[in-house]
């Protein structure tokens, strides 16, 4: 329990550092693609984690964020979107049995499945995010191009931090 | 009174979530990037020491551009220093000696971490209010307008560049001294509006663009140059683009000017406005 919570910290500190020092400063596509990595933090929190701690955390973290972009309350208000539709995704991507453990993976749900839930939140986030950011300039299309080419930059880095931290066997 | 509290309790979830939502949405329409904010001076101490720390190892990246920059500033300088100037012998001309005040104080800083290819830009300064560095101060280097500083704490200052949408500038044409106001559309960081020119301005592309006298900023800071204009359908003004001297990609060496005395021009102007 202490060893899960202290892992947890950890991920929290390194990912938000590697957010503000690298890759705030990282577009590909000459602006159209940002990365917004730290999102991970939250994808891999415990499962059984209570519903009504789940809100408080994405605050938190959304919060450190704004702090180094100076955009306050928007990564907040992005990652509490997010963190909100986690467990209706987690609930209805379970199989019959259950989940076997407690941290989502693409080792425990399955790749595809794994997939499709860090990309719908992911998704989830940007969109939120990047219209909070372009809020009063009225460019959806802008926004709607902004937020799924991000979303791909951040999941592919997403799975290749999961292959890094988790290795899968292939059988 | 019992119906609402089960109500609450089962839909307890949702409810929380509305409940920090607000919260975020408070936070997000509460900050006026003209006034001093918690948030930033809060912010800017912790988040300050870690951009220093990555500004010391990339300095060592930008340094011969810098160098570049550096030299040719201080070529400036030699060309304004006394001992560029020689003596005019007095016998054969007049000169009208009129005792100067000075107005505007500069003041260098360092970039220490910035933003460019967001919607909402900012840049941090590795000085602060114990060096004199106080909000409504100007920023300008060596190309041009930058912005101006927004909060400080002891040892940085928050600087809203021109290529934030909340940033608001009083900018002129340099021949023609037509007025406008600079204004950003959030797309690309060499490009910015400007807007409220009247319809019957008569300027060509490419004409300069700079800075009207404020409480901030002496006349003629250059801004930028006239990349485009088109007139406004039913309206009285145009719809000019200019193109931005400072390239915010690499703003690194900057220049703090004080005006010193804006308060006298401030308070002249409220007293008139009540």
């Amino acid at each position: 329990m202490i060893g899960l919570l202290l892992q947890n910290i950890l991920r929290f500190v390194v990912l938000i550092l590697f957010q503000a020092l690298i890759l705030n400063h990282l577009t590909i596509f000459s602006g159209w693609g940002q990365p917004f990595l730290y999102v991970y933090i939250l994808l891999v929190l415990p499962i059984n984690i209570p519903k009504r701690i789940l809100l408080p955390i994405g605050f938190l973290v959304g919060l450190t964020m704004d702090f180094f972009t100076h955009t306050p309350g928007i990564h907040a208000s992005a990652v509490l979107t997010m963190v909100f539709a986690r467990p209706y995704l987690l609930k209805a991507l379970r199989s019959r049995e259950g989940y076997e453990s407690n941290i989502p993976s693409a080792k425990l749900m399955g790749f595809s499945k794994f997939y499709i839930y860090s990309f719908i939140l992911i998704l989830i986030h940007h969109i939120w995010l990047f219209s909070l950011l372009y809020f009063s300039t009225g460019l959806w299309l802008y926004v709607l191009g902004h937020a799924l080419v991000s979303s791909l930059f951040t999941l592919l880095l997403t799975s290749l931090l999961q292959l890094f931290a988790q290795p899968i066997k292939y059988v | 009174m019992k119906n609402l509290i089960r109500f609450i309790v089962e839909n307890g979830y949702p409810i929380v979530f509305i409940f920090f939502q607000f919260i975020a949405f408070y936070i997000i329409f509460n900050n006026n990037y003209f006034q001093q904010s918690t948030f930033y001076r809060v912010g800017s101490n912790i988040t300050g020491s870690i951009s220093e720390q990555e500004a010391k190892i990339t300095d060592y990246l930008n340094l011969a551009k810098a160098n570049i920059e550096l030299s040719k500033e201080n070529a400036d300088l030699y060309n304004n220093s006394i001992s560029s100037f020689m003596v005019v012998n007095k016998e054969f001309s007049i000169i009208n000696d009129t005792l100067n005040k000075v107005k505007y104080k500069y003041a260098p800083a360092k970039v220490i971490n910035s933003t460019f290819s967001k919607p909402f830009n900012f840049l941090t300064l590795n000085k602060g209010s114990l060096n004199g560095f106080n909000k409504n101060m100007g920023i300008v280097n060596e190309r041009g307008l930058v912005g101006v500083i927004t909060s400080t704490s002891k040892n940085y200052s928050i600087v809203l560049p021109i290529i934030h949408p909340q940033s608001l500038f009083s900018v002129m044409l340099k021949d023609q001294h037509y007025f406008g106001l600079l204004k950003w559309d959030g797309k690309n960081h060499t490009i910015s509006k400007m807007t409220d020119v009247s319809n019957h301005a008569v300027f060509s592309v490419g004409d300069t663009v700079i800075t009207r006298e404020t409480t901030i900023f002496p006349e003629g800071i250059p801004v930028g140059r006239i990349h485009s204009f088109e007139k406004i359908k039913g309206s009285n003004f145009l719809d000019v683009e200019v193109e931005l001297f400072v390239d915010f990609s690499k703003v690194y060496y900057v220049n703090c000017i004080e005006n010193l005395i804006a308060d006298e021009q401030e308070e002249l102007e409220n007293a008139t406005i009540e």
